[in-house]
């Protein structure tokens, strides 16, 4: 059983009056958001996705936007157009959906290229162009992308390049017999997302992202990062490992998870429980690997167990 | 690699041992031929099979070689066996290639096994068990003598075991076998130290027999053979045997006397003649009309049938279910002996005129009165018999008056000059040496024989008739205190003693070996004699109880007469009591090592865990502690889980605020109070090392 912080543990009681029995997926949705990264969740229609992100802005005290990706939407149609005021005589900006705190972009690979690099400019720069001007984003930007991993007629899956982009992917599953038996009971008269109410303010949220930065992180676990990530690298059943950036990513989520749980400084532990999450969607299996059944998460999870842990500054002496 | 090999190398020495008590039962004369095929399997039991079993055919091929066909043809062996195996088949007994073949084959299935099982404390203890067991059933059933031998198979076994125990746990610690190794040898330093190691190891089996048939000494265990009625050659050493002849219950603690012998040769004893007749009872007139007699009454539970029927007294009257029983009586030995070796009693009772002498009967000066051949025969002295113990036993009975005064002066001869009595150094006369003579002025120690011989023939040179006397004494009562006591009779009891006759009282009976009171063998009546206390006192029966039996060697030790020889003892031994208390320490450490380990980690790091240093080295030596305990710190797993673990197992919440100060300090260059951190230690190595 984990402990957290007053605040983080509001909001994952908060987020958990709707989504029963997600406590993995929260909490690291939520120090992705307190690591200033976007989350992808892979799943299929139905678990709660939408419920998870709209709780999550509830919660906050967010502007919350969606988007229903489509082949035909246009980069426009997520950034905003300018358009001409007759009045004025001036070309104004209206503002797409992508101007919120926390976009839910809803299967996000059904849509084009085109415009999937919109979002994932927006994600990146925090700001978007329209007409030459550049426009930015409100400030905390939350993206959580859908992904169905089900279905591929029709769909423009992610490049790599593009995965990398988002802090962590998590997977939402199915609820246990027990929790679905709650959630029916839950939902037997009213909405419960409509009563939720928020425990901290935007705010708040600034200031503890903040916070967060501060979090430690000492020699032998920033060591045991790069041995984690490097051990990507080398791995014969990976075509392609981790790239740096996703060392960054490791390192900032293991911050903000350590700051979730009320330490001022980073523990093995949390990189540890962070790899598949931080890293499974920025590898590439081998072809072999893959026609042999293995996943990057089996492969991420025979690494954890290779990969010494620092226990000391001179490790080799015992 | 080396471990095993050495493994290898130990297990097949151990297999080794039990070829000597072999090869000494059969025709085989060299045990190096044999070690190929004995070391070569074993050696190679770690390799792949192919190489297995190449080398161990190897092994055998070359073992036969040595041993078969010595400068001939190689493939000789192969017509020798075929030749063999069919006449085993034709029903015949193996010869020595099948014999040999044999050998190999077991060499091989243990290899095979050993290659099996490795490394197993069950195989260790199943080839100890079979190799120790082989040595000890040949040594006691078979001509084979193991006594020393069989400490080499049981310290290897007991090395085999520890390097069993090196390979079982790579990292197991070293201190336990070690430890457990050096207890062991030091209990086999002190056991071969130790004073007292007499009844150990013994051929059972020669022993019991010999005191069954051989009515007179219990065995001659060094020596083995020739025992029965034979007393022609005495002398050598004997060890105790504690087997159970019979029980009796009787009026007091008596001899058993079985029968005389006359003739002294020089080196022992023989009968002149034997005449035995058919009798209602046994009546040999032991003693003269006018001693009193008195009627007692022995009942005999015997562990096993023997072919003679103890007694004491005279007018022996033998009683098998309330039924009289005739009995075969010889008066040239006085031994009775049944009719018939089937009709050999277990239960039966006794009858005979126990004497009671007087002083003033004794001390009769009366001149002898004997038959021409009986004082031939009772006087009767080798010609080899040397002057010099003629010349003593004239010696010793100079100046006394009556040949009474004359006997005791001989039978206490001894106790005055110091013989010591001993088992286990008794010398066998030379050649050309009497056994008398030797006993008298060389060795001066000896057991009854020495002592009762001698005195019989200086008896016999001082003028006195003597005869030469064999039985038990009286053995160990069960019960004391009641009128009719009970008395275990063992092998070890099995005694000689000589009876001077006196003509009067007639035939007095006498214990000259020392440190034996020789209770109960007659009475000095005390009615009609009040002097007889101060003349004799150790003869006095009557109330004796005979609690400590003095037949035993080692507490004849304690005879206040005997301190200088119980001192010399005692020096010997002075390496035992540094060894048994080093033993004693080593073992104290042994038990209680968890709480000293624990006590003396508290306080090493009592006052280092304030410092970081300090606190890292604490948690380090946990870390090493807990390894040892099975919780591995390896690749992959980090503190905390291993505190979960740790904690989870002894039920404690101790290791897991310990490693939160440690990653405390570790990862995030914080630290905890060294109260909390002494608390949480202190916690955790009491259930590491409780």
């Amino acid at each position: 059983m984990r402990t957290y912080t007053k605040e983080i543990q509001a909001i994952i009681d908060n987020v958990e009056k709707v989504i029963i029995g997600k406590e993995d997926v929260i909490t690291q949705s939520l120090a992705a958001l307190l690591a200033g990264g976007h989350v992808l969740l892979e799943d299929v229609p139905g678990v709660g996705k939408t419920m998870l992100v709209r709780a999550f802005s509830r919660s906050i005290g967010l502007t919350f936007k969606r988007v229903q990706f489509t082949p035909d939407l246009l980069p426009s149609d997520l950034t905003g157009v300018s358009m001409y005021n007759q009045k004025t005589s001036q070309f104004e900006y209206r503002p797409g959906p992508l101007m919120g705190n926390i976009v839910l972009a809803d299967e996000i690979n059904r849509t084009s290229p085109k415009t999937q690099s919109a979002l994932l400019e927006g994600m990146a720069e925090a700001n978007v162009t329209v007409d030459g001007e550049i426009h930015t984003l409100p400030n905390p930007f939350f993206v959580m992308a859908t992904q169905n991993p089900i279905e591929h007629e029709g769909t423009y899956p992610l490049p790599e390049a593009q995965l990398d982009r988002f802090l962590v992917k998590v997977k939402m599953g199915y609820p246990d017999f027990h929790q679905e038996m709650k959630l029916l009971t839950r939902f037997e008269r009213d909405e419960p997302i409509e009563t939720l109410e928020s425990v901290i303010g935007r705010e708040q949220l600034l200031q503890m992202k903040e916070e967060v930065k501060n979090v430690h992180v000492s020699q032998p676990v920033k060591k045991y990062i790069v041995h984690l990530v490097q051990a990507t690298r080398t791995n014969g059943s990976l075509y392609l490992g981790a790239s740096p950036r996703s060392s960054i990513a490791l390192m900032k989520v293991a911050q903000a998870w350590a700051y979730m749980e009320g330490r001022s400084f980073v523990l093995p532990d949390d990189v540890k429980h962070l790899l598949i999450p931080v890293l499974s969607h920025r590898l590439i299996l081998t072809a072999d690997a893959r026609y042999h059944g293995q996943s990057s998460e089996r492969i991420l999870e025979q690494i954890k167990k290779e990969v010494a842990v620092p226990i000391q500054q001179d490790v080799e002496s015992l | 690699m080396m471990r095993r090999l050495l493994w290898n190398a130990i297990a097949a020495a151990v297999l080794t041992c039990f070829m000597p008590p072999l090869l000494e039962l059969t025709t085989f004369e060299h045990l190096w031929s044999f070690l190929p095929m004995l070391f070569l399997p074993l050696l190679l039991s770690h390799l792949s099979r192919r190489y297995f079993l190449l080398g161990s055919l190897g092994g055998l091929l070359l073992s036969f070689y040595l041993i078969l066909t010595p400068g001939s043809a190689p493939w000789g062996i192969f017509t020798e066996i075929s030749s063999d195996v069919q006449s085993v088949i034709n029903g015949e007994l193996p010869g020595r290639p099948a014999f040999a073949l044999s050998i190999g084959l077991i060499s091989f299935l243990i290899a095979y096994l050993a290659r099996r099982t490795f490394p197993n404390r069950g195989f260790v203890f199943g080839l100890a068990f079979g190799v120790i067991g082989f040595i000890a059933y040949c040594d006691t059933w078979t001509d084979y003598s193991g006594e020393t031998f069989i400490l080499y198979p049981i310290i290897l076994s007991l090395l085999l075991l520890y390097a069993t125990e090196v390979n079982e746990r790579p990292r197991a610690s070293y201190v336990r076998p070690l430890s457990a190794l050096f207890i062991m040898g030091a209990v086999i330093v002190a056991a071969v130290q130790s004073p007292v190691i007499n009844a150990t190891w013994q051929d059972s089996w020669y022993d019991l027999t010999s005191g069954l048939e051989g009515e007179g000494e219990p065995s001659n265990a060094i020596q083995k053979v020739g025992y029965g009625n034979n007393d022609e050659q005495l002398g050598g050493p004997f060890q105790m045997d504690d087997r159970e002849v019979f029980q009796v219950e009787s009026e007091g603690n008596r001899y058993w006397r079985v029968e005389t012998k006359d003739i002294y040769t020089g080196k022992g004893w023989v009968l002149s003649e034997s005449n035995p007749e058919i009798d209602g009872r046994g009546f040999f007139s032991h003693f003269g009309k006018e001693v009193k007699t008195r009627n007692e009454t022995a009942t005999f539970e015997m562990a096993r049938e023997l072919p003679f029927v103890p007694y004491n007294g005279d007018n022996v009257r033998l009683t098998v279910d309330q039924q009289r029983q005739n009995v075969l009586v010889d008066p040239d030995n006085q031994k009775i002996s049944y009719l018939d070796d089937a009709e050999q009693q277990r239960n039966y009772q006794i009858e005979y005129a126990y004497p009671l002498f007087t002083e003033e009967q004794l001390q009769t000066d009366e001149p002898l009165n004997l038959s021409v051949a009986d004082t031939r025969r009772y006087l009767q002295l080798p010609d080899g018999l040397p002057q010099r113990v003629r010349d003593l036993a004239n010696q010793i009975v100079e100046g006394e008056k009556t040949p009474w005064d004359k006997a005791r002066a001989i039978e206490n001869y001894f106790e005055e000059e110091n013989f010591e009595y001993n088992t286990e150094e008794v010398a066998v006369p030379k050649e050309n040496q009497d056994y008398v003579d030797q006993f008298l002025f060389e060795t001066k120690l000896g057991y009854c024989d020495n002592f009762s011989t001698s005195a019989a023939v200086l008896l016999r040179a001082a003028g006195l008739p003597a005869r030469w006397v064999k039985g038990f004494t009286g053995g160990e009562s069960d019960v004391i205190g009641s009128a009719v006591t009970s008395y275990t009779v063992r092998n070890k009891n099995a005694h000689s003693w000589v009876e001077v006759y006196i003509e009067g009282p007639g035939w007095v009976p006498l214990e000259p070996t020392v440190s034996f009171d020789g209770a109960g063998q007659y009475t000095i009546d005390r009615e009609t004699n009040n002097e007889t206390e101060q003349t004799n006192p150790q003869r006095e029966t009557e109330n004796n109880t005979e609690t400590t039996t003095p037949n035993r060697p080692q507490e004849n030790l304690l005879d206040e007469e005997q301190t200088t020889s119980a001192g010399q003892t005692e020096q010997k031994s002075i390496p035992f009591w540094p060894i048994l208390v080093t033993a004693l320490a080593l073992l104290f450490l042994y038990l209680f090592r968890k709480p000293v380990i624990r006590t003396l980690a508290i306080l090493f790091f009592r006052r280092q865990i304030e410092r970081p240093e300090g606190f890292r080295r604490m948690y380090r030596y946990l870390l090493r502690r807990l390894d040892k305990k099975g919780f591995h710190y390896q690749d992959g797993r980090t503190l905390a889980e291993l505190a979960h673990e740790v904690d989870g197992y002894y039920e404690t919440y101790a290791m897991r605020p310990l490693t939160d100060a440690y990653e405390r300090m570790v990862y995030g260059g914080e630290s905890l109070s060294a109260e909390k951190k002494r608390e949480y230690f202190e916690n955790i190595i009491r259930h590491v090392e409780g």
